[in-house]
């Protein structure tokens, strides 16, 4: 353990003595986080959208009363049915409004949305939906207000004048038929926002991009100096080396990682849930990081094999780990194929933590597992690091 | 007595290439040994197996009295010797102290002995006063010299020299063999050279290797002798052009 203590030393001093290496280092997590809450801080609003009305009668004007209500839409009306505005980027969705005043058909409403909305598709659809029930909520009324009256015609006409005369008109009173509300809450909490779920995702990903380059060259950068092989050459063993180097590389992880949550938190006030909880996981996904940075740079041969080892291990840990795209929309061999590697279970884990209020038995198996990546990728990087030059 | 013997060694790397093809020689003890041959002769692969970089294929090597045959070994060995490679292979990134202090780390020393070893070497080898500089900022003269301190830190019984004067300034290389020949008294070298004349003035023996053989092993004396040769530039010029 001593002589691992030694490299750790070294290998810190050798890092951070280069103050431009430290700077890139530990600007990532300010400059990304910062730029991370600028992107996502508001939830969508202003969306742009043409809204096409081919109907003209009472309900079809109530659906746009309703709709123009939306804060989150910049609603233009048109008379354009054309899609050039799509293809043009100046609208993210075309709503073309066919509300018909008929009793066997009460028509439709159709959201094109732009192919390049993305998330922005679901605020469109739950403003219209929101304007629809209310809506179907007035053409029911007036339907039953409708039938009330005929039957009430119905029966006077069969009754005597002097009976009929008694009967007034009933009118339904808008209470008596409800609508339904249409709202979107998260099940734990009020207070969370678009930014927060980005920013727990992001907390552990920016580690994993700093960690995968640091770690996944610091072999090979030795090896190409010719410095690694004089080590060899020494009693140093190759646990010492690679324990040595992880010391220092999850020193360097904990500190991204606390520097991109500070800044997230002081800038922007991203939504913490339990700090002892959060500092467990961390602390198990840098090192479960750190072991997999070593484990490339044990099997790899130069350093540009190296790098290119550890972006692609950050984009894979990007996009196998649910923030860019929902895991429920894969198919099933890549549903299936994230379970076998770490990543999802550190960014999950991480999620439910910060934006669900998870506790220790929400997020024990994530952590169990994650431990075991740990163990699985420090010994597989003892194992494999060749003692031999090529 | 010997210090390193070595039978029938041999290194066959991957595609098949014979790098050293059933050498033997032995190295006496507190004697400078070269290992000299063109590129290609099999001289830095014997080396490396004998630093324990590479696992020879074949044949045995013999440390004192002890077989090198395990990793055990190996560990074992690893304390006895030290290691100048061709290039400084030094971080740096680090001072010259802070390399010395790394490369000591590993030896079963008492701290007060390795500061002692320390200072004797920067002392020895001049580079006292540079000792708080990055490597990087060294001349190659000085960084070869902290090269050198790097590797006897710990009072080795044998040191393995690659090519060590390679690049320097006729006063660097000067300043390297009086070092070899101070070294001689407390330690056995063996070393590899591209220069003839630095063979000559050095060893106490040479092995003259070709295609991974041994094609002569004596004094440079002796060798020069038996070609009827001016010097070991022109024995070395005869065997290159007998392999073409």
């Amino acid at each position: 353990m001593k002589n691992a203590l030694k490299i750790a030393k070294f290998e810190f001093v050798r890092i951070f003595r280069d103050w431009r290496l430290a700077l890139i280092i530990l600007s990532q997590p300010i400059v990304i986080g910062l730029i991370v809450g600028a992107m996502s801080y508001h939830d969508p609003q202003g969306v742009k959208v043409k809204l096409v009305n081919i109907s003209d009668n009472q309900y079809a004007n109530e659906f746009i009363t309703e709709l123009v209500k939306s804060d989150k839409l910049d609603i233009t009306q048109s008379a354009d049915y054309t899609f050039d505005d799509v293809k043009s980027g100046e609208f993210r969705a075309i709503i073309v409004s066919d509300i018909k005043d008929n009793q066997d058909d009460a028509g439709r409403i159709t959201v094109y949305n732009a192919p390049t909305a993305g998330e922005i598709q679901i605020v469109v659809g739950l403003e219209v939906a929101k304007a629809a029930a209310q809506t179907s909520q007035s053409i029911a009324r007036n339907r039953v207000q409708s039938d009330v009256t005929d039957a009430v015609a119905e029966l006077k006409s069969e009754l005597p004048d002097v009976v009929a005369a008694k009967i007034k008109t009933i009118e339904i009173k808008s209470e008596s038929i409800s609508g339904v509300d249409v709202e979107t809450e998260y099940a734990t909490s009020t207070t969370i926002h678009r930014y927060d779920y980005f920013a727990s995702s992001m907390m552990i990903l920016l580690m994993f991009l700093v960690v995968f380059n640091v770690s996944g060259t610091s072999i090979t950068s030795e090896r190409a100096s010719g410095t690694f092989e004089r080590l060899l050459v020494t009693p140093y063993t190759k646990s010492n080396i690679i324990i040595g180097k992880a010391i220092t590389h999850f020193c360097i992880g904990l500190l991204v990682s606390i520097v991109g949550t500070l800044t997230m938190e002081l800038v922007f006030g991203i939504s913490l849930g339990n700090i002892t909880l959060l500092s467990v996981l961390t602390i198990i996904a840098v090192a479960m990081s750190v072991c997999l940075g070593l484990l490339i740079s044990a099997v790899t041969k130069s350093v540009v094999e190296s790098v290119q080892m550890a972006t692609y291990l950050f984009f894979i840990s990007t996009l196998t780990c649910g923030m860019i795209s929902p895991i429920e929309n894969g198919l099933k061999i890549y549903t299936t194929t994230i379970k076998l590697l770490p990543f999802g279970y550190a960014i999950d884990a991480s999620r439910r933590i910060n934006l669900a209020g998870a506790g220790w038995n929400h997020v024990a198996s994530d952590i169990y597992l994650l431990f075991g990546f740990f163990v699985l990728f420090l010994s597989l990087a003892i194992i494999l690091l060749r003692r031999e030059a090529r | 007595m010997s210090a390193l013997e070595i039978k029938n060694l041999s290194k066959i790397f991957d595609k098949g290439f014979v790098a050293v093809d059933g050498i033997s020689f032995s190295v006496n003890e507190n004697e400078v040994f070269g290992l000299i041959g063109p590129n290609g002769s099999g001289k830095t692969t014997t080396q490396r197996m004998l630093t324990t970089i590479l696992s020879p294929t074949s044949g045995e090597i013999k440390f004192g009295s002890r077989i090198i045959a395990t990793e055990a070994d190996r560990y074992w060995m690893r304390y006895r010797i030290g290691y100048v490679p061709q290039g400084d292979c030094l971080y740096r990134d680090l001072t010259i102290d802070e390399n010395l202090e790394i490369f000591a780390a590993p030896y079963k020393m008492s701290e007060k002995q390795k500061k002692d070893n320390i200072e004797l070497l920067l002392d020895q080898l001049d580079i006292t006063g540079r000792r708080k500089s990055l490597v990087r900022n060294l001349s190659g003269g000085l960084a070869k010299r902290a090269s050198i301190a790097a590797a006897l830190v710990h009072n080795p019984k044998i040191v393995f020299f690659d090519e060590v004067t390679m690049g320097l300034d006729p006063n660097s290389r000067y300043q390297i063999w009086k070092l070899i020949k101070e070294l001689k008294k407390t330690a056995t070298i063996v070393f590899t050279t591209h220069y003839m004349d630095e063979a000559e003035e050095l060893c106490d023996r040479m092995a003259i290797l070709s295609k991974g053989c041994i094609l002569e092993i004596e004094s440079p004396e002796k060798i020069i002798a038996k070609y009827k040769a001016k010097d070991l530039n022109h024995v070395l010029g005869e065997i290159i052009e007998k392999e073409l």
